[in-house]
């Protein structure tokens, strides 16, 4: 199965689950656009670690590489994970309140 | 010298607020008091001279002769509420209230019958935003964005829209995780420095009277730092801004993403202020910018209703905001700030304009529109210029504001934000030429109905000035980069 067949009935499952309207070139247009701008950003702000160190940033592509073979198409997972779902909005605030305050409160510890 | 006008800024729409509230039924002098409020609002904060306002203060300098020498330290304390007037709040202050009025003009050339506590809320919100912009105390300005808060929640609930409950309860639950965080980080600074005056706090930390890095101060930035992303509508907050803004009256929409914009410069130039010092500061904000760009452009591409697209936009505009602070150079700050002041007109354009086609046919679903560039050709090109602004297209603002942003990581050595700014910059011009085809160019489906025949002219008239305003930035940037530069400057 090529990458946009793959692509295409990703987003028509997801559509499936979110609405009734058929799926259009227009959504998968949109949805492709959006993995591509996905993929390219996330690589280029992994290279951004170089200024910490070029092994960090080294090893976080190849994490991202092997993330993207894996898990691509992301932007429809990506779209189902921001959805006006009340617990997602809730788990995922929380979630960054305690990334912030572990990074920064143990993370100075290193600096 | 204090400046009565000063405070009037905040006192005259609070008034206006409970006057509409008591006129609810009067439509005629509601629209009057509304639009002589409105027009006076932004011209006040043309003319009033600059300076500090003490309220149930002192003026440090004028009593600190005449205390003993022991006590001198102490009269630079500002124990009261302080409102500092600088030309960055009077450009704010003015965008702010060219926004409303625009907004309101288009309301009321809408509605034949007025809501009171409508009209009542957006003035209680812009009387907040003001106190917000002007106000040198954390404490207060955390009180001032609570009002906001709340204002921004009932502008939901008096939309029309068939999930305003649910919005809106949504929005009062995540605040309730975002609003006490940032205001136990204000608590934390208060114990450590025993004072909330930002003016103070810089002063006693700078001279390390504390310790910088001491663990509560630590804290205190952590929990004010996911504070401002709460009130900034910053990941992990872009959803809910964004459904907020959807679910609003496009004129609504328009006020409440000012309100955001402002709200977010406000608190990020106090917490750059505070905490610019501690070693995650500028990596911390980067990194949420980063995510807001790249998660706000990606997913308005998917969206189907063009009023949700337009408000991931918005929230990915504030990721350019946030990239300027997170750059922390002058040129970057101003970059910053422009793109601030440029968001505040674009979006409000766009909500507005794009506005004009719920208003016809009482859809924002881009699958049920097209064809609608026949209804009205003029309003078609004007919204379509917006976009462009908004993408960064020269000769409009958001190019100006934009290509400083690239230029300042670019001197910074941070060519990969550059790079990131311009793919996001391109994808915001594919996703609006995407949504704007849909809507004006493809042929109108045989089941399109329309609720009104015309656009109200004042509606055209409210994006044409929107559009003046984007064109004149863009072409003469130096008329608020001047006031920026110097403010930038001072910052770092």
């Amino acid at each position: 199965m090529s990458f946009y067949d793959k692509f295409v009935n990703s987003v028509s499952n997801l559509k499936s689950k979110l609405s009734k309207n058929p799926t259009t070139a227009d959504n998968v247009s949109g949805a492709l656009a959006a993995e591509l701008t996905i993929i390219v950003c996330l690589l280029i702000s992994a290279i951004l670690l170089r200024h910490i160190s070029v092994i960090a940033s080294v090893i976080m592509i190849l994490f991202i590489v092997v993330l993207l073979f894996t898990n691509v198409p992301i932007a429809p997972k990506l779209k189902k994970e921001q959805d006006d779902s009340l617990s997602k909005m809730t788990f995922y605030a929380i979630l960054a309140l305690g990334v912030i305050i572990a990074a920064i409160y143990w993370g100075l510890k290193y600096v | 010298m204090m400046d009565m006008l000063i405070p009037l800024m905040v006192i005259i729409p609070i008034i206006c607020a409970l006057m509409v509230n008591i006129l609810h039924g009067k439509d005629k002098l509601m629209r009057w008091v509304s639009l002589i409020v409105a027009i006076i609002f932004p011209i006040i904060a043309i003319i009033a001279s600059l300076g500090t306002q003490y309220f149930g203060g002192h003026n440090s300098s004028l009593i600190s002769s005449a205390l003993p020498a022991t006590l001198a330290s102490v009269s630079s304390l500002s124990p009261g509420i302080v409102y500092v007037f600088a030309n960055i709040n009077r450009i704010f202050i003015f965008l702010v209230g060219i926004v409303v009025f625009l907004s309101l003009f288009t309301y009321f050339s809408e509605r034949k019958k007025l809501s009171g506590p409508y009209l009542f809320l957006i003035f209680m919100g812009v009387a907040s935003v003001t106190a917000l912009l002007l106000s040198n105390d954390i404490f207060n300005m955390y009180v001032f964005f609570e009002i906001v808060a709340l204002t921004q929640v009932g502008i939901i609930i008096a939309s029309s829209s068939e999930y305003k409950y649910e919005t809106a309860f949504k929005y009062l639950i995540l605040g309730s995780i975002g609003g006490p965080m940032l205001l136990l980080g204000i608590g934390f600074i208060l114990a450590v420095v025993g004072s909330v005056n930002i003016a103070d706090i810089v002063a006693v930390i700078s001279t390390n009277v504390v310790n910088p890095l001491a663990t509560p101060l630590i804290f205190a930035f952590a929990l004010m730092f996911f504070g401002w992303l709460y009130v900034s509508g910053l990941p992990p907050f872009h959803t809910i801004k964004s459904e907020l803004y959807s679910r609003a009256r496009p004129n609504g929409a328009a006020i409440l993403q000012a309100f955001s914009v402002i709200c977010m410069i406000a608190f990020g130039i106090a917490i750059y202020r505070i905490f610019v010092y501690v070693p995650f500061f500028k990596p911390a904000i980067i990194i949420f910018s980063l995510l807001a760009m790249v998660l706000g452009v990606s997913m308005a591409l998917m969206q189907n209703d063009f009023r949700r697209m337009i408000a991931f936009l918005a929230v990915g505009e504030l990721g350019f905001i946030g990239l300027g602070f997170g750059i922390g150079t002058q040129l970057s700050i101003t970059a910053a700030l422009f793109q601030a002041a440029n968001e505040l007109i674009i979006t409000a354009l766009l909500f507005i304009g794009f506005g004009t086609v719920y208003y016809l046919t009482k859809t924002s679903d881009t699958k049920k529109l097209g064809g609608l560039i026949t209804v009205s050709p003029k309003m078609a090109i004007m919204v379509l210029l917006g976009g462009f602004a908004m993408a960064g297209v020269p000769p409009f603002n958001g190019f100006q504001s934009k290509i400083m942003l690239v230029q300042s990581a670019l001197n910074a050595g941070l060519p990969e934000l550059a790079i990131v700014a311009v793919i996001v910059s391109i994808v915001t011009f594919f996703t609006f030429v995407k949504a704007f085809h849909t809507v004006y160019l493809q042929p109108k489906p045989a089941n399109l109905k329309f609720a009104h025949k015309k656009i109200p002219a004042i509606a055209t008239f409210s994006v044409a000035v929107l559009l003046i305003i984007c064109l004149i930035l863009g072409i003469l940037p130096d008329l608020v980069t001047k006031i920026f530069i110097p403010f930038a400057g001072g910052l770092i």
